[in-house]
């Protein structure tokens, strides 16, 4: 058989695999999840999900993954084909390319809102809009939802175009000197920014001690790590903390197995799970919970952060941050620090995301690198305009819904199902140990088997009972956007349909061997 | 609010400390064992996979 793209080094690889978990979500989902949830308590749920969930997750896709390299599968319809060799398991696996296409669709318009948002901080652009209502006015005339400061779509439209270009052009160069290098250099980068944003938070203080002493950092920190126990009892803040552990690790994705993939079978996946699993805890707990909270707190006191916070993650990073960056000394240095260290995480994610569909193309129809990542360029260029046109519709968050959220679950329990019970738990424990730096304790045995099955499951079952009718009706859906959504369903229903199909006939083209 | 409490602090301290002590101790590992995984198992290629054999 021919030879494969490797990883250069096993750094690159942890970096990579680290860069596509850090993504946005660190910096502004995980601190108002904590916020919302109980504060300190909150991390009790969280270390125990990242302990039965996320690790064994990790561990469980980085073997799939290689066990999938080993017959040239970088994607999720071959790897369970060859764990499984049932006529179904590659129909289950074009969720693991579908779900990472979908995101990247409208994952890009977002990255590129933080690119655009760098440049705006750097040039001042929006410097004098120091009200909410303004700030709020001049990011929804950016992103074409009324008018305002910006008086046409052209210039997302601009930044868009400017980062599928930079996200292709590295996808181009490949594996190593693309992606790795990317990683190399990009997650050093954000963390020292990352650093860099923390120190000048930790460092402000109480800004106005006379008029507002209540408004400060500490009580920032407060606001996240005081633990109220009483929202201990909470089944809700349990499935909070699960679900931020998936969603933070990029876990169920088909991203990570794609990365796998290119390592050899005897290489330790173990040790470089666990590193990446780390890695993304660092950058998520210590830095992510240490900028924008505090920060939000210290300008804005307690009851208009948590407003904020319950207002979502646009809201916080892109109305809330750009308004105290005005306020600070240098604000346009640090306000670019943040929006191009949100651009790093999206963009080491972003590159992850079409990797899976790029090795479908070139593994099972047997076209060059370039072709297929051209095929792909396209594709994602073409559906963007979809999310970009009817963005004030709810089409983007309608994806985000189904792809960035349910499905990504829904990939966590059928892989973990196909991996520990019907390919064996016996030959996936010896995977996972195969050429192991670190002996992994036993005790993951049974939970890879009994505990994370049963956690997704219940996740699974949770949502069912509670979200499932009134998300399926559009219940508490504006009217006018109720058609856009529809849309938004039919055509991930059309993108599924049309990979099975492509499925179908690359089995048809290519039957896999294995019999290697 | 009155800033942090103990049990805020001590959550935090605790928190910090086992993801700090995980992060140090998987990368020690990995760099003392990086020149054995680059010489050994990791090829600075960067081939398509599908050329002629």
């Amino acid at each position: 058989m021919s030879e494969r793209e490797r990883w250069a080094t096993r750094i690159g690889l942890i970096l990579a695999a680290a860069g596509n978990a850090v993504g946005l979500g660190n910096f502004l989902r995980f601190p108002v999840q904590a916020a919302q949830n109980g504060g300190g308590a909150f991390m009790i749920p969280y270390f125990i999900a990242f302990l039965l969930l996320g690790i064994p997750l990790m561990w469980v896709e980085w073997s799939i993954g290689r066990y999938g390299g080993k017959y040239h599968h970088g994607h999720l319809p071959g790897m369970f084909d060859a764990i499984w060799r049932n006529p179904l398991a590659k129909y289950i696996g074009v969720l693991g390319i579908f779900v990472s296409s979908i995101i990247m669709i409208y994952y890009c318009y977002i990255e590129s809102w933080t690119l655009a948002f760098s440049f705006f901080s750097l040039g001042k652009t929006y410097f004098g809009l120091t009200e909410f209502e303004s700030m709020t006015g001049f990011l929804r005339s950016y992103q074409g939802v009324e008018s305002g400061f910006f008086t046409s779509i052209l210039p997302a439209y601009f930044f868009l175009l400017i980062t599928l270009g930079v996200n292709f052009y590295i996808l181009k160069r490949g594996i190593s000197k693309g992606i790795e290098l990317l990683a190399k250099f990009g997650m050093p980068l954000l963390i020292i920014m990352a650093i860099v944003l923390a120190i000048r938070v930790i460092t402000l203080g109480t800004p106005d001690p006379i008029n507002y002493p209540d408004r400060s950092v500490e009580n920032g920190f407060a606001f996240i790590w005081n633990p109220n126990f009483s929202k201990l009892g909470d089944a809700k803040i349990w499935l909070a903390a699960a679900g931020q552990i998936f969603f933070t690790l990029s876990v169920g994705m088909g991203t990570l197995q794609a990365y796998a993939s290119y390592l050899k079978e005897k290489d330790d996946i173990a040790l470089n799970g666990l590193s990446t699993a780390s890695t993304n805890e660092f950058v998520e707990v210590i830095l992510g919970g240490s900028i924008a909270i505090p920060v939000a707190v210290a300008f804005f006191g307690l009851t208009a952060t948590t407003e904020i916070a319950s207002g979502g993650a646009f809201n916080l990073g892109f109305v809330s941050m750009p308004l105290i960056f005005q306020k600070l000394p240098l604000g346009e240095f640090f306000g670019f620090l943040w929006f191009f260290l949100l651009f790093i995480a999206g963009i080491t994610s972003s590159v992850a995301m079409v990797q899976p569909l790029i090795a479908f193309l070139k593994e099972q129809f047997k076209i060059s690198h370039n072709k297929a990542t051209l095929y792909v360029a396209i594709g994602t260029f073409v559906s963007s305009h979809l999310v970009v046109a009817f963005f004030k519709f709810g089409f983007l968050d309608e994806l985000d819904y189904w792809a960035g959220t349910f499905f990504l679950v829904l990939i966590g329990f059928l892989e973990v199902v196909i991996f520990a019970w019907i390919w064996g738990m016996d030959k996936g424990w010896i995977e996972i140990n195969k050429g192991a730096d670190i002996k992994i304790p036993k005790f993951f045995y049974y939970v890879i088997k009994y505990v994370t099955p049963l956690y997704i499951l219940t996740i699974l079952v949770y949502w069912g009972l509670t979200d499932a009718i009134p998300t399926l009706l559009m219940d508490n859906i504006p009217d006018e956007q109720i058609p856009y959504r529809w849309g938004a369903r039919a055509f991930m229903f059309i993108v599924f349909a049309g990979l099975c199909f492509m499925v179908y006939k690359a089995w048809k083209l290519n039957k896999p061997r294995y019999d290697l | 609010m009155n800033g942090l409490k103990t049990e805020g602090i001590i959550f935090l301290i605790v928190a910090w400390g086992i993801i700090i002590s995980l992060l140090v101790f998987c990368y020690s590992i990995v760099f003392k064992n990086r020149k054995n995984n680059s010489e050994e198992t990791l090829l600075p290629t960067n081939e398509p996979f599908n050329r002629k054999e």
